[in-house]
């Protein structure tokens, strides 16, 4: 498909988010995308993922209100859900990672489609979704131990929360893996070395990309 | 380093943002423009500014507030405020601090780093807001009844908008203040009031004036009978 094909129905399917049309979103996604050929990485990178950036435009101007964002975040979910399911998971990797929303970090749609991409590159993913507290991420890891944290901050706000989680989880895990993710990276320059992380990125493909490449020199 | 510092501001985080608002919050601008739902959302933004101040002296990067202070006066805008009010507000915060928190010149940089980034790099918004003081001085020497934080105010909406390259912001706020005054048993004070700053403008240099030109006659044009 055209770029400027992908362009009309990211606009399309952003206008029924905004009307709350979720059977329409979802139609859209299925019979204007996955029906002529777009691969649902594709549908979940540039439509999904692209009008949610747009929604957060939309709101930062003032021109759609926190209860239409809601809304049509909430159309997104029910979109990834069915674009997961009807995505084929790759081979299984032998890597567990575990993605959580830092504590007080609300935005998860971010964190999902990390999650997702992860999960269908063939780690053994565990989503924990959005707002997770420090000390509950941290008894997560105790009960069963994975190779990777993902830590999704969205607003730079939730960034200390974010360094707190990084500091109490390399004190319980000194091997552990730790990866910061989301729009937040984009906001705070030099993220990985404040954090002390091993991995920031601020989109999703940078990121899976980076992960990709911890384990496969090994 | 400023390690004493931070734990302070930490722990006096809520009471010092509070101090900065209650100062601004004694022009009764604020109330009548955006009401008490107004004001609580004030009080919580100043408690932001202090949290992004926290992070940006915590991880000694003044790019952390620079590019926070930007991205709020682009919300702060499309609620119906100028740049100079979250300048205003991070000038309290700066003066509070100073007042109250030993050995913050830490800080009170580290703010300054934010309020200069609400200088805009280039373009009309920046000629007027670089103008501005002078303007702001023009002003009250030729109109003593007008109030010099009403001018600097106009000035920072004329700036917005050129910069923006739109009035819509800037006209609703001319609206709102012409029934301002009229409350106050002052009409007819908005036109006063642009017409002297336009008077300002002619003696200005030549890319303030062209620089404002459009946005002031579209501010006039609500004024005029």
């Amino acid at each position: 498909m055209r770029s400027l094909d992908i362009d009309i129905l990211r606009s399309r399917y952003l206008a029924a988010q905004l009307n709350g049309e979720r059977r329409e979103a979802l139609r859209l996604i299925v019979e204007e995308g996955l029906d002529h050929g777009i691969d649902p990485a594709v549908l979940r990178r540039d439509i999904v993922a692209a009008a949610q950036l747009e929604i957060g435009r939309l709101w930062q101007e003032n021109r759609i209100s926190v209860a239409d964002e809601h809304m049509a975040t909430a159309i997104s979910q029910v979109v990834l859900a069915y674009l997961y399911q009807r995505s084929k998971a790759a081979k299984a990797r032998g890597h567990s990672i575990v993605v959580a929303c830092v504590e007080g970090e609300l935005h998860d749609l971010p964190a999902r489609l990390v999650a997702d991409a992860l999960d269908l590159e063939g780690y053994d993913v565990r989503f924990l979704g959005a707002n997770v507290p420090t000390n509950h991420l941290l008894r997560a890891l105790s009960d069963k131990p994975v190779d990777l944290v993902v830590l999704s901050v969205t607003i730079s706000f939730n960034v200390p929360s974010a360094r707190a989680a990084v500091t109490q989880l390399r004190a319980a895990h000194p091997d552990l893996k730790i990866a910061v993710g989301g729009g937040a990276a984009r906001f705070a320059p030099d993220l990985c070395r404040q954090l002390g992380s091993d991995l920031v990125a601020s989109d999703a493909d940078t990121l899976i990309a980076a992960v990709n490449g911890l384990w496969s020199s090994k | 380093m400023n390690d004493a510092l931070i734990d302070e501001l930490r722990l006096r985080a809520d009471r010092l943002s509070a101090q900065a608002m209650d100062v601004m919050f004694k022009r009764p601008f604020w109330l009548e423009r955006f009401g008490e739902h107004g004001r609580k959302n004030s009080y919580q933004d100043s408690s932001f500014h202090m949290a992004y101040l926290l992070e940006a002296l915590t991880s000694d990067e003044p790019e952390v507030i620079r590019r926070y202070a930007t991205w709020l006066r682009g919300l702060l805008n499309s609620h119906g405020m100028c740049t100079r009010h979250l300048d205003d507000n991070f000038e309290q915060l700066q003066a509070v601090i100073s007042r109250e928190v030993a050995s913050a010149s830490a800080a009170v940089s580290m703010l300054q780093e934010g309020r200069n980034a609400l200088v805009y790099a280039e373009g009309p918004g920046r000629a007027l807001q670089l103008a501005a003081p002078a303007l702001v001085r023009a002003v009250l020497a030729s109109a003593t009844s007008l109030d010099a934080d009403d001018v600097a105010d106009h000035l920072s909406y004329l700036a917005d908008a050129a910069e923006l390259r739109h009035t819509e912001r800037l006209v609703k706020y001319v609206q709102f203040m012409q029934g301002a005054f009229a409350r106050r048993g002052a009409a007819g004070r908005e036109r006063e009031l642009l017409q002297a700053i336009a008077a300002a403008l002619e003696t200005a240099a030549p890319e303030t004036r062209e620089a404002a030109a459009k946005v002031l006659a579209a501010a006039l044009a609500e004024v005029t009978p």
